[in-house]
């Protein structure tokens, strides 16, 4: 009696996980049916899940080399690329400025040190659209439009505070004897956090790099009132603009976001546990 | 450019204005909707998820999906699912014959912004769901074992012990569900644009709108800075309720 009460507990429980699975993955299986169905299907057949006939021909037209400079599949690459450079750029300078700082806050007695990080994670409650106005008439008095260097410039201050907040709240919990150590053995700071700190501090580095990428990635706003021409705009922007000039082919529209999606899906996969455990460290006080 | 200083003309302007005020409330509806809805929810997800079964990390894996794409392929997945014509919704509907006409989820003054907000929370319930994740597995383990040694029912044990422990995750997500939802923008722009007939125009898409569509520097200048005060006033209203449960401050 008891045994089958619990086995029948652990079956439902199942079918719920099941069930939360399948609301969270709806949406992205729907929109990656559209991306391999044939557009006619689309319109004609309107009661299916799966596409009568798979079209992979969408995915091959955004990858194909001999486009004009006007289509789609040009665009996409254009701007994928931008979104790569200016992604990778802005996580690698974050990293670097992050550790230094997290660093002094951490270690060195600089003075208002509680309060320099309270400010670091004000700038964080910020709305982007409260920033872009004076953004746009300030790069625009320095001639910095539609340039790749600014969207990395800004993506790399509005996640500085994030970054440093991790990584911060990681070197707090490293003992400190060891660097009093090699202080005494005559190293400087910046070995001792090339030589101990960063050694030790791999899953937050890990952790850090992985947000700030995915959310200069998934930035929209910015990016979309600083830059307009192929020089600098981002997936996201080029995404938006296929869904309002393409209103015909969902096909190709569906295609774009799903391959907009396999960066962070990548970064979901391999790293779940360190984004979980970065998402809630340091946030909660022990 | 040439500036010519008039005052708080602009702000006066901005709140005399019910349209500000239209796409406030608008707002706020989004921000409730994803504390009093995607918490809760969130919650609930994390305690069946938090157990051991076949694929854990796969479906784990899943379930983080809608927090982590970008917002833009959310509102791409939800213009997709909303269509007319072909969308998910209106297939599964006529499917399962419980409408017989497709819905115009996203033309309809008083469906769109309930479609809207469903597609944010959407993405909101997974924020909470895996901040709850993580908040579970650090709890210990021998907590549940004293508890289930003392006698405590399953009920007893949630109320005593699991949801005092998630008190500081809870606040967390208070503080920042609030201050994302406030940001909410990308899928108004893609899915309604405000409309229809400014029925679903939030706060972030009206400064957009009124600087780089309408042009109006000024007017635009002041709603941002009123929402800057409206965003720090409600942060610090949270952190006087919620004292120093949460550190995000």
């Amino acid at each position: 009696m008891e045994t089958s009460k619990k086995k029948l507990n652990k079956v439902l429980s199942f079918i719920l996980i099941i069930v939360i699975a399948f609301f969270s993955f709806v949406p992205i299986y729907w929109t990656f049916a559209i991306s391999i169905s044939y557009t006619a299907d689309l319109q004609t057949t309107t009661n299916r899940w799966f596409p009568p006939r798979i079209n992979f021909n969408n995915y091959k037209e955004i990858f194909s080399p001999s486009q004009g400079v006007y289509s789609v599949a040009y665009e996409f690459q254009r701007t994928a690329i931008n979104s790569i450079i200016i992604a990778t750029i802005t996580t690698l300078l974050v990293l670097i400025m992050a550790t230094f700082a997290a660093y002094s806050i951490e270690r060195l007695k600089v003075p208002f040190r509680k309060m320099i990080s309270y400010f670091v994670i004000l700038t964080q409650m910020l709305p982007p659209v409260v920033l872009v106005i004076p953004l746009y008439f300030l790069f625009n008095n320095f001639g910095l439009l539609d340039k790749k260097f600014s969207l990395i410039l800004i993506n790399a201050a509005l996640n500085l505070p994030f970054a440093i907040w991790i990584l911060s709240s990681y070197f707090r919990t490293l003992p400190v004897s060891v660097e009093d150590a090699a202080i005494v053995d005559g190293c400087g700071y910046f070995e001792i956090i090339w030589r101990i700190i960063l050694p030790l501090s791999k899953p937050a580095i890990f952790t850090s790099g992985i947000f700030v990428f995915l959310a200069t990635w998934n930035e929209f706003q910015i990016a979309l009132v600083l830059t307009n021409s192929l020089k600098a705009k981002t997936l996201p922007v080029a995404i938006s603009e296929f869904m309002g000039r393409f209103l015909i082919d969902y096909p190709l529209m569906a295609t774009s976001g799903i391959l907009a999606l396999i960066p962070p899906a990548f970064f979901v996969v391999i790293f779940q546990k360190y984004l979980i455990a970065g998402l809630t460290s340091g946030a909660v006080k022990e | 450019m040439n500036l010519n200083f008039i005052g708080l003309a602009n702000y006066f302007e901005v709140l005399k204005d019910p349209d500000w005020w239209k796409a406030f409330v608008h707002t706020l509806y989004f921000v409730v909707a994803d504390v009093m809805v995607g918490i809760p929810l969130g919650f609930l997800c994390a305690l069946t998820l938090n157990k051991k079964y076949p694929l854990k990390p796969l479906i784990v894996g899943i379930v983080m999906f809608p927090y982590i794409l970008p917002p833009i392929v959310n509102a791409l997945l939800w213009k997709l699912i909303y269509n007319p014509d072909y969308g998910f919704l209106n297939s599964t509907l006529i499917n399962l014959g419980l409408i017989k006409d497709p819905i115009y989820w996203l033309i309809s003054p008083n469906l769109a912004l309930i479609a809207l907000i469903i597609a944010n929370l959407w993405q909101g319930t997974a924020f909470a769901t895996i901040i709850y994740l993580g908040g579970l597995q650090s709890i210990p383990f021998e907590l549940y074992e004293a508890s289930k040694i003392d006698g405590a029912t399953k009920r007893k044990t949630l109320r005593y012990i699991t949801i005092p422990l998630m008190k500081p995750y809870t606040s967390l997500l208070l503080v920042m569900k609030t201050i994302l939802t406030f940001k909410i923008f990308e899928i108004v722009y893609l899915l309604t644009g405000g409309g229809p007939g400014g029925s679903t125009t939030v706060v972030s898409y009206q400064i957009y709108h009124a600087a780089f569509e309408a042009f109006k520097f000024g007017k635009a200048s002041a709603m941002s800075y009123i929402l800057l005060c409206i965003v720090a006033i409600i942060v610090f209203v949270y952190q006087k309720i919620l004292g120093s449960e949460s550190s995000i401050l």
